[in-house]
């Protein structure tokens, strides 16, 4: 098998298609080769495409009881978050045991009739508070349930919240980012990641008025080495454009304008540099391509 | 600006979850929870779909956390994002189940097929309205691949039937079962490129 087979054959056995002996030949292909970063890569990408089958499926929201059951699950068995801390109710059946015990010893006196009718009316006491104790407990769970309930709905909100704030805090843009949105031919490029690479960015472009500016927020940055940026054009060598700074959160950056004036560009790229940036890049880290 | 808050929703989404697996790989039970209430709904409707009784999937998704819990530390971000990782495991394990029950019993089921509960099924009441849009974007965008392309895939996919097996079980001649597979895996990587921002330029 040649990598252009394994190329064409990632996609079905990442899905699961394959018969046992294209499986078989596959798979010894992969014994020899599954180690090389662009392998692992097209692996990786397979199943990540075979997995988009499963997210377009409408969420199914699980059982009251599937949560609990994996926490009684884990190694080391830990009390929900979330649980009410009920305090047991104290349950009146040993004061009844001891009376029904008592009226009992006492059942040898001479006064026995008297406290057999005393045994009988503290077995009709001890039933019926073995049936009050069970209506309790069991009202005591439902309220359980109803504040477990009730907590997760505000850990929600408390997360949704929290996620609409880091993204409001976001929103003061850089100020070349907010001229650009009014721009009527605005166009979005996402920067995806080369192999072997993490993060992505979005460059907002526009071709009417020359000017671009990247934006990422899950870049990492590394002390001592610069976020730089690049415009490729067709058939040239990528050009130096400038550089991602952090700006209110996120990294930003506005692609030299000049070299919009040199033709259309082919794709926009972020490498990671020596500090001050390269004249050519040294590590790619993201390429996003214009389309026509 | 859409599509801007869109793709940086996503971005942030996904590094909370890498955070939340750094924090499940120190053993920490709350972020187990957090990401339950953040998957759990969507390896759900995986694994209820792969299996179609509501009992053995939940089974299956409690699996699927547990198996999370013990290999977070092995998670990669750079091979998966989080919530694919977890759908691989799931249905993984679904399949598994699945071929482990008799030929004639799961005819049976795919027969009298249930596609959903519909009393307790449904969108999480509180899902992010970004992973609501992005899932629409993305149903509509498979929508596009023709009919016999994604009625293969998804034999292969839910019900983890082999070239051989769907060719049986559509009449259809194995050379263009295997064709329609390819196909159609061709257009999810293309799709998986374009996503989250469905509405960018290219991608290399």
């Amino acid at each position: 098998m040649t990598d252009q087979d394994f190329l064409e054959a990632v996609g079905p056995w990442a899905l699961g298609a394959m018969d046992a002996e294209e499986r078989a030949e596959l798979e010894a292909f992969l014994a020899a080769n599954g180690a090389r970063p662009e392998i692992q890569s097209a692996i990786d990408r397979a199943r990540q495409a075979a997995a988009l089958l499963g997210e377009s499926l409408d969420p199914v929201r699980p059982g009251d009881a599937l949560w609990p059951a994996i926490l009684r699950g884990l190694p080391q068995r830990a009390a929900p978050p979330s649980a009410v801390a009920a305090r047991p109710a104290r349950s009146p059946i040993p004061w009844l045991i001891a009376a029904a015990g008592i009226a009992a010893a006492l059942l040898a006196t001479s006064r026995a009739t008297e406290l057999q009718r005393g045994l009988g009316e503290a077995q009709t006491q001890l039933s019926s508070a073995r049936s009050e104790l069970e209506t309790t407990q069991r009202k005591v769970g439902e309220l359980a349930t109803v504040r477990t309930a009730q907590v997760d709905a505000e850990r929600r909100f408390g997360d949704c919240t929290r996620e609409l704030e880091a993204l409001a805090k976001r929103s003061p843009l850089p100020p070349g980012a907010i001229s650009l949105l009014d721009a009527t031919d605005l166009k979005l490029v996402a920067l995806a990641p080369q192999p072997g690479k993490s993060g992505r960015a979005v460059a907002l472009h526009s071709p009417k008025l020359a000017r671009a500016v990247v934006l990422s927020a899950s870049l990492e940055v590394v002390a001592g080495r610069s976020l730089q940026l690049w415009v490729i054009h067709p058939g040239k060598a990528p050009a130096p454009a400038g550089f991602l700074v952090a700006h209110s959160g996120l990294l930003s950056g506005e692609l030299d304008p000049k070299l919009f004036a040199l033709g259309k560009p082919a794709a926009f790229a972020v490498s990671r540099e020596p500090e001050g940036g390269s004249a050519s890049p040294t590590e790619v880290l993201l390429v996003g391509a214009l389309g026509s | 600006m859409f599509f801007l808050i869109a793709t940086l929703a996503a971005e942030a989404r996904h590094a909370r979850d890498r955070r939340l697996l750094e924090r499940l790989a120190r053993g920490e039970h709350d972020a187990l929870r957090l990401l339950y209430e953040g998957h759990g709904a969507q390896v759900l409707a995986v694994t209820l779909r792969v299996l179609r009784r509501r009992a053995e999937a939940e089974e299956v998704v409690q699996e699927t956390f547990l198996e999370a819990w013990k290999r977070a530390g092995e998670y990669d971000p750079k091979r998966a994002p989080v919530h694919g990782w977890l759908l691989t495991i799931a249905r993984t394990r679904a399949i598994d189940r699945l071929r482990s029950r008799e030929t004639a019993q799961r005819t049976a089921d795919a027969q009298a097929a249930e596609p959903s509960d519909p009393g307790r099924g449904g969108p999480a009441p509180l899902e992010l309205v970004e992973a609501r849009q992005d899932r629409q974007r993305l149903q509509a965008a498979l929508a596009t691949l023709p009919a016999e392309q994604r009625a293969a895939l998804d034999l292969a996919y839910f019900e983890g039937l082999t070239h051989r097996e769907i060719a049986e079980r559509t009449a259809t001649p194995l050379g263009t079962v295997k064709t329609r597979i390819l196909l159609g895996m061709k257009k999810l990587a293309a799709l998986l490129e374009e996503l989250p921002a469905a509405e960018t330029e290219g991608t290399p």
